[in-house]
Formats: C-alpha cells, sequence, structure tokens
C-alpha cells in the first residue's frame, strides 16, 4: 500500500493541452474518486499514474518516490478497465493469472493466487470458462480479479461501471466498497457519474477542462462547494442558478423580474451575484412571502415529487419530499432558508463565503 | 402487387450478370469436371468416355508427379516465409503507425504485389543470374562460391519461393495490419500493466488473437501457390531457353497436356485434382475456424 | 538511464532504420532493374555487376519502343483491363444490389450458385474456356481475352456487403413510396451511395486484368495481339541475350503501373482489406 501524490501534472496530445498543471495527494489506503464531465481529463490522469501515457510535465510520486520513468509493469499497481479489457483467448483463470505467469511464477502459485482472488470474488466456478461466455457482471469481477491476484499498492478504476445496466451497478457499488474495506489499498477510480463518487469514495476530485476545481470529502463538496461549477456538478437534481442584484445595507437580494429573497447575513455585499438554491432545499410558503414560480411540470413519484418550474422565465427544478398536486400554468410560492443559500461571483463563479 | 413488381425487376436486373456467370464460369467448371473423364485430342470431333483411367494414368505419371511436388514445395514454401515475416513487419509498421514513414512503409512493402509479374520476375532472374548476377557477386564478395541458381532444379524452387515469397509479403501485410487495427487496443494496455513486454504481447496477443487472419492468409498464399505458373515460366528456362521446364509447376503441365501433347481430358483431370486441392484447404480452413469459435 | 520519453525516441529510431532497410531490399529488385535499363549491352557483362549504370543511355528504351511491338502490347494490354474494369463494376454493382436488397428465393439460390464458384481459380477451369473462345473465334482479340473477365465472384460480394451496410432499407422504400422506378432507384440512390466500394473495386479489376498472365498467354498467339506480360515473357525467350533492352521494356511498363498504383493506393487498399476482413 502507498500513497499517490501527484504535483503540477501536465499533459498535451500535439497541440492540445488536456491536463494543465494538476496537484493533489491522496494518503495511504484512500478510496479516491475522480469526477468531472468528458473530456476533463480524468481519464488522462490514471492513464499517466498506469503509465499508458507519457508525462509532459510535472511529477506522480508512488509510496514517495517519482515514478516518472518507471515502467509500468514496475510502478505496483493495477488496472480495471471500462470495456475491461479481458484477454478474449484466455479462460478466466489465465486472465488473472497472466501477470504471475509473466513474473515466472509456479504453476501451483499461480492457481492459488487466482483461486484466492476468485473466491474473494464469488466466480470460482467460472474459472475454466472464456469472457464471452460470461455475462457483463461476471467479467467486470473478472476483470477485478485480475488487478487483485497482483496484490498492487493502487488500484485504478476507469469508469469500470458503465457498461452495466443500472440495478447491476447500485449492487457493484457497494460490492467494489466492502472490497477496498477488505482490501485496505489505495484506490483511485475515475467515473462521470457524481452519484458514484459520492457514495464510494473517501476524497472526491472534481475536475473540469484540465483543472482541478476542488478536493474534498463527499458531503463537503456538497455543503461547501468552492463555485458554481462543482455546486452544479455534484447534487442531482442539480443545483438551480439565478442572477441577482443586491444593494449594500439591505437585507434583500433581487431577482432579474423584481422578486426579492430576504438574505440577512449577505447585507454587506454590493452588486451583482450568481444565486444557487438546490432543489431539495426549497419549500412551500404562504402566498405573502417567498417568491412566486410557474409550475411547468410535475413528477409524483410517491415518496417525492420533482417540480418543472419557471422563474422570469429560466428554468429551475424543485424537489419536495412529501405529495404536491400542482398543475401545470399554476404559480406557488417557494422559499429557502438563508443558511442553504450559495452565493457565486457572477464573473469567476467562486463561492462568496460570509 | 409491388411485391411481384419488385421481383421482377430483380430478376431483369440480375440476369445478364446470372447468364454471363453461368457461361463464363459454371459451364466451363462443369465441363472441366466432364472432360476429365474423356479422352479427347483436341482435333477429332469424337470423345471417348473412360472414367477414372485419367486419373489412375497421372498417378503413375512422373512428370505429373514431379510438377505436383514442384507446385506443393512453392506453394508451402512460400506459405512458411510469408506468415511469420508479414506478421512480424504489420506488427512494427502498426507500432510506428504515428511516424511520418508509416505511409512509405505501407506503399513500399505493398509495390511488389501489385507490380506486373513477368517484370518483377525479369528484375530477380538477373539478380539470381549465375554469371553476371549481383547475387553471387556478394557471395563471391563475401568469399563463398558462386551457385548456379537458376540451372539447379533445388536452387531454382528455392528462388522461385524467394519470388513468390516477395510478393505476397506486401498482401500479408496489409491483411494483418487490418487485422491489428481491428484488435481492441486496450487489451495491450492491460497486457502492458500485467508486465508484458512488447515481444511478449506480441506472443502472448497478437500471434492467438490474429489466428483467424493467419487461418485466411494461409489460405489465400497456398491456393495462389498452387496457380504459380508465371514465376516459374519466366525464372526456370531450361538450357535451351524453353521457358518453365526446369521446374515443372501444375499449371504448365495442365497446359503443355492440353496444348502440346493435344490431351484435353488428361490435362483437365489434372484441373480437377488442382480443384481438390483448393477445396481441401478450404474447407481446413473452415474447420480449424469453427474449432476455435466452438469452445 | 535516460528519461522513458528518450527511450522510447531511441527505440522508435531504431525501428525507423530497420524497417527503411527491409522496404529498400524489397525495392531493389525493381530498382535495379530500372537501373538496368540504362546500360548499355556492354556494361551488363561487366563483372562484378554494377549496381548504377555507369554511361546510362537511353538507347535501349529508343529500341523497344521503335523495334519492337511494346507499344501495341502496351495498348491491348489497357484496352483489355479497361474493357475488364467496365464490364465487372456494372454485373458486381447490379447483382451486388439486388442480392443484398431483394430477398427472394430465387435470388438467393443464384447468390449461392456464385459462391460456391467463388473459390475456384480461374486456372481450374480455362482450358475448357478457350475452346469456347475459339467456338466463336475470337482468339487473337481483346473481345476473346475479355471473356475470362467479365464477372468478379469477389466484386459482387464486396458490393454485396457495402450495400447491405451502408444503404438502409428506409431509404429505398421511401424512394419507392414518392413514386421512383426501381432503375431510377439503382441509377440515383444506390450508386452514388456505392461510390467508395466501386472506386476499389474498379481498381481492384483494373490490376487484376492488368497482371494477368496465364489466360492471355493460351488465347493471344498472335505476337501482334499480346499483352504486355505475354510480350515480355516472350521476350525474355526470344531475345535473351539483350538483357539491357528486356530491362528496358520492362521498365518502361512497370513504371507507369507503379505510379498509378501508388496514387490510387487507397482504393486499392480498401478493396484488398474487404477480402480479408469477410472471414
Amino acid at each position: 500500500m502507498a500513497s499517490v501524490e501527484i504535483k503540477n501534472l501536465q499533459k498535451s496530445f500535439g497541440q492540445v493541452k488536456a491536463l494543465h498543471g494538476i496537484s493533489f495527494a491522496i494518503p495511504d489506503g484512500a478510496f479516491v474518486a475522480l469526477v468531472g464531465p468528458s473530456g476533463c481529463g480524468k481519464s488522462t490522469i490514471l492513464r499517466l499514474i498506469a503509465g499508458l501515457e507519457e508525462i509532459s510535465g510535472g511529477e506522480i510520486l508512488i509510496g514517495g518516490s517519482v515514478i516518472n520513468d518507471v515502467e509500468s509493469k514496475n510502478r505496483d499497481i493495477a488496472m480495471v478497465f471500462q470495456n475491461y479489457a479481458l484477454y478474449p483467448h484466455m479462460t478466466v483463470a489465465q486472465n488473472m493469472g497472466f501477470s504471475l505467469r509473466l513474473l515466472k511464477k509456479s504453476k501451483p502459485e499461480i492457481m492459488k493466487a487466482v483461486k484466492e482472488a476468485a473466491d474473494i470474488l464469488g466466480i470460482g466456478e467460472f474459472l475454466d470458462r472464456y469472457p464471452k461466455q460470461l455475462s457483463g457482471g461476471q467479467r467486470q469481477r473478472v476483470a477485478m480479479g485480475r488487478a487483485i491476484v497482483r496484490q498492487p499498492q493502487v488500484f485504478l478504476f476507469d469508469e469500470p461501471l458503465s457498461n452495466l445496466d443500472a440495478k447491476l451497478r447500485v449492487q457493484m457499488r457497494a460490492e467494489l466498497k466492502a472490497l477496498h474495506r477488505r482490501l485496505g489499498a489505495t484506490t483511485i477510480y475515475v467515473t462521470h457519474d457524481q452519484i458514484e463518487a459520492m457514495t464510494m469514495a473517501d476524497i472526491v476530485v472534481v475536475m473540469r477542462d484540465g483543472v482541478v476545481e476542488q478536493v474534498g470529502r463527499p458531503l463537503d463538496l456538497y455543503d461547501a462547494p468552492n463555485n458554481a461549477f462543482v455546486a452544479g456538478f455534484i447534487g442531482s437534481p442539480a443545483m438551480n442558478f439565478f442572477q441577482v442584484t443586491t444593494k449594500a445595507n439591505s437585507d434583500e437580494v433581487v431577482f432579474d423580474d423584481g422578486q426579492k429573497l430576504v438574505l440577512p447575513s449577505y447585507v454587506e455585499l454590493d452588486g451583482a451575484f450568481k444565486i444557487g438554491m438546490r432543489p431539495e432545499h426549497l419549500v412551500q410558503c404562504p402566498e405573502s412571502s417567498g417568491f412566486q414560480v410557474s409550475i411547468v411540470a410535475s413528477e409524483q413519484t410517491g415518496s417525492e415529487t420533482l417540480l418543472q418550474a419557471e422563474l422570469n422565465n429560466q428554468d429551475m427544478t424543485i424537489l419536495l419530499r412529501e405529495r404536491f398536486d400542482a398543475a401545470p400554468g399554476i404559480s406557488h410560492n417557494f422559499t429557502i432558508d438563508p443558511a442553504l443559500v450559495h452565493l457565486f461571483d457572477s464573473e469567476s463563479g467562486a463561492r462568496i463565503v460570509i | 402487387m409491388q411485391r411481384r413488381r419488385k421481383f421482377w425487376f430483380a430478376i431483369a436486373a440480375i440476369l445478364p450478370t446470372f447468364l454471363i456467370f453461368g457461361w463464363v464460369r459454371m459451364y466451363p467448371i462443369a465441363e472441366t469436371l466432364r472432360l476429365s473423364m474423356f479422352e479427347w485430342n483436341l482435333l477429332s470431333k469424337n470423345k471417348l468416355f473412360v472414367g477414372f483411367s485419367n486419373f489412375r494414368e497421372l498417378f503413375g505419371d512422373d512428370q505429373f508427379l514431379d510438377a505436383l511436388t514442384n507446385t506443393a514445395i512453392i506453394a508451402f514454401g512460400a506459405m512458411a516465409v510469408t506468415i511469420p515475416a508479414s506478421m512480424i513487419l504489420a506488427a512494427v509498421i502498426y507500432h510506428r503507425t504515428k511516424s511520418r514513414f508509416a505511409g512509405f512503409y505501407e506503399t513500399a512493402v505493398f509495390i511488389p504485389h501489385v507490380v506486373s509479374l513477368v517484370p518483377a520476375a525479369m528484375a530477380w532472374k538477373w539478380i539470381f543470374d549465375a554469371k553476371l548476377g549481383p547475387l553471387n557477386a556478394v557471395i563471391v564478395g563475401l568469399g563463398g562460391e558462386a551457385q548456379p541458381w537458376l540451372f539447379d532444379p533445388v536452387l531454382s524452387v528455392v528462388c522461385i519461393i524467394v519470388l513468390v515469397s516477395w510478393q505476397t509479403l506486401g498482401y500479408g501485410v496489409l491483411i494483418y495490419l487490418v487485422g491489428f487495427r481491428n484488435l481492441p487496443k486496450s487489451v495491450y494496455e492491460a497486457a502492458k500493466l500485467d508486465g508484458a513486454s512488447g515481444i511478449q504481447s506480441f506472443i502472448f496477443m497478437s500471434v492467438p488473437l490474429l489466428k483467424p487472419i493467419t487461418l485466411y492468409v494461409s489460405v489465400v498464399t497456398l491456393i495462389s501457390g498452387f496457380n504459380v505458373y508465371a514465376q516459374a515460366y519466366v525464372l526456370a528456362s531450361d538450357t535451351q531457353g524453353a521457358p518453365g521446364r526446369l521446374v515443372r509447376v501444375l499449371v504448365l503441365d495442365m497446359l503443355e497436356n492440353s496444348f502440346q501433347n493435344f490431351r484435353v481430358g488428361y490435362a483437365a483431370a489434372e484441373a480437377v485434382i488442382l480443384l481438390t486441392v483448393v477445396l481441401l484447404l478450404t474447407i481446413v480452413q473452415f474447420g480449424l475456424l469453427r474449432q476455435k469459435g466452438g469452445k | 538511464m535516460g528519461s522513458a520519453k528518450a527511450r522510447t525516441r531511441r527505440n522508435n529510431a531504431i525501428i525507423d532504420v530497420l524497417l527503411f532497410s527491409i522496404c529498400l531490399v524489397l525495392l531493389l529488385p525493381l530498382i535495379l532493374l530500372i537501373a538496368n535499363g540504362f546500360k548499355t549491352p556492354a556494361e551488363m557483362l561487366t563483372w562484378p555487376p554494377s549496381i548504377l549504370p555507369q554511361n546510362p543511355t537511353l538507347e535501349n528504351f529508343r529500341t523497344v519502343f521503335t523495334e519492337t511491338p511494346l507499344l501495341r502490347w502496351i495498348f491491348n494490354s489497357l484496352a483489355f483491363a479497361i474493357l475488364s474494369m467496365i464490364a465487372i463494376v456494372v454485373t458486381s454493382a447490379l447483382a451486388g444490389y439486388i442480392i443484398g436488397k431483394f430477398p427472394f428465393r430465387t435470388i438467393n439460390i443464384i447468390f449461392i450458385l456464385f459462391l460456391t464458384t467463388a473459390i475456384i481459380p480461374f486456372e481450374v477451369y480455362m482450358i475448357p474456356l478457350y475452346f469456347q473462345v475459339k467456338a466463336l473465334g475470337a482468339l487473337n482479340s481483346i473481345g476473346g481475352l475479355l471473356i475470362g473477365y467479365l464477372v468478379m465472384s469477389f466484386g459482387i460480394f464486396l458490393i454485396r456487403q457495402n450495400v447491405i451496410a451502408s444503404i438502409p432499407d428506409e431509404l429505398l422504400e421511401a424512394a419507392r413510396i414518392d413514386g421512383a422506378g426501381e432503375f431510377w432507384i439503382f441509377w440515383h440512390i444506390v450508386v452514388p451511395l456505392l461510390k467508395g466500394p466501386l472506386a476499389a473495386l474498379a481498381v481492384l479489376a483494373f490490376f487484376q486484368a492488368w497482371t494477368t498472365f496465364a489466360w492471355p498467354i493460351i488465347v493471344m498467339t498472335r505476337k501482334t495481339s499480346f499483352t504486355i506480360e505475354v510480350g515480355l515473357a516472350n521476350f525474355q525467350s526470344a531475345y535473351t541475350i539483350e538483357l539491357s533492352l528486356l530491362s528496358a521494356a520492362s521498365a518502361a511498363v512497370m513504371v507507369p503501373s507503379t505510379l498509378a498504383f501508388i496514387l490510387l493506393r487507397r482504393h486499392f487498399v480498401e478493396g484488398i482489406s474487404a477480402s480479408g476482413l469477410k472471414e
């Protein structure tokens, strides 16, 4: 097991800069999720750590030593690929034992290691099958088994669940987490799905356009996002944003359509801002208070109600824990606990902390 | 109604091709099979039915057996050279896909395959020339002994194998390149992380994964090897300069029997044997492919 | 130990040098042939042989073009190859389209007949075919030569595959609903969509006819009706001493056709690769 440290990491593909000096550190044994929209560079980081791409600048340290010039096989890492990358011409056992075979381990030794890993993953009965005879979930386990057999210091996962159906994904999520607890190895997990990141990781790294936007524990990202991008990316359904203005010495923020919201703690601000309100934080209120939105559609799932609404011709979503029968076109008033409101700089998007 | 109209259009559109096909393919193929059972001297009107006696005679005919052996040696020899060479060459060219010379490599390797047979064979004939050829010049220069390349029955077979392999190599490389490009990249990345070197990846991944391509290229090379003619015709003239006599090949023997010995039925029997060889090779290929798929 | 980058770069440089040498060796026979075309007859007889001509001369080329029917042979080959190309493209386009999009039982039976004859090499049935040509009195004519190369099984498959892969049924149905006739659909919708594979097939067919040997050598027996391949092969037995002339003639034929290949390489590769993907 080992810590992983990334220092000012840069990567260019020809003229295109994919990573603009990324830095973060992963403590020994942690489960870290790299999350961001596609093309943000998260997979590139993983491939650089694995040694599948050449580093253009900066350093990667595993267990305290720089591994920039170390060959993949000597980096003591194992990777699970998005499409599993199982060797189609080898049985499950041969797939899992391939790395040990290259290390010239004896047959019984390889068999023992493969058996152990297979038992952990519950694929013992498939050892003589070929990948194409397995279901998606089973292939996924074989791919993990291949990684486990090597007993690496660091596990790398590249969107490993994206090829599974929704139900299996939830199940594998729990299994992966349990596996991490059992093996205790440092794990770096790339995903575009913020729910996977939130539910599995100890630390989440949010990325965009080759830059780290925020590193933190899952709930910290939710409660205190650094900027509007992180605020919008973390949480589902996504946060609602509106343009507002405030005046100094006033405890009100004013929406573009003139509606107002009272925010006592922001009394000193002056100018134009972006306000962020999570759908699940909005609550109904009498017509005399809050702000008025017009309902576009409502979806009832029994436990909750999801409303599509408009405020000043701008879309917003509202998630209610109670049943709410709203006819389209009718207006209702909603409000929010001022403590749950986020305010962002309208230029840079940075969150304004009071 | 519409279905009927479509049907008649389909029939009308395919009919010309079908008729030509029947006329220039199916009929002569059937005729080959039929003639192989007859004795016909080309000049007379009468064809005499002789059953399988042409075939019986063939297997006691030294010239034919010589031709069959030579052809088989050339076909398998060329395959034995072409398959490993083209696979390795394709692997290396694929590895350098991003190089700015990649296009040059592909073209250069492929040119021998498209150059007309006869000029290419001329070039090699001079290289192999015993008295004036550069090959012997190099050998002598290195302290070796000049060899009568094209005047020795064994050496001339070797020369023909070299020429045929040189021509087939480009085809093999091209097909293998297609194969390499269709292989999943991530499998190689997984192998790299599992600790495989480039050469180990080639042995443990490429070779088994490309097995269907190898089978295909092998059979294509073998079949074209069994039809070798122009190469032997140009390279292996006998001492009097008569083309192709020193290394008899099947097609040459067939044409000689038909047009010089006036034994058309006998030549047709040879063609049927050639056909049988080709069919056997194809069946073996499909058998091996299925065996792999059925696991 | 240098950086990983430097190591990879060095390895790649070594591979490039190696590949370059291999390519050079593969092209060497052709380079030597061209060089020989410029040598004087006397130089051809020197020992050790020279690689590049000492006193390059154009005399050989003048001789082969003026004193032998080389131009005539080239014309024969060109005419044959172009006509064969046209015939193969037309028959393959029609048959491939019909087989790919008209799944009637009759059509399927015809397809199976095409399929079963596809693997049979030309050499197997060329003798009976010769007698068919002879019966028509077409020996020693381009027409007679063409009879062997009017259709190409592989061409039919190539077009069928592409029709199935790249022409959706809905497109044809939409045209039919709009009232288009079947032939109009073929000409205005199908053919334009098949431009790529048809070009590939055309190039393949041209080169196949251009380089064929066994068939023309039995059909074209008169000196003026030779194709270039047959002409050169006979050249060598007739003028065996004049190696420089032979080389000049070969080079004169080979260089333009090789240049044509380099220009058309993409189509060629596309066509050939399709044959490998079939299995």
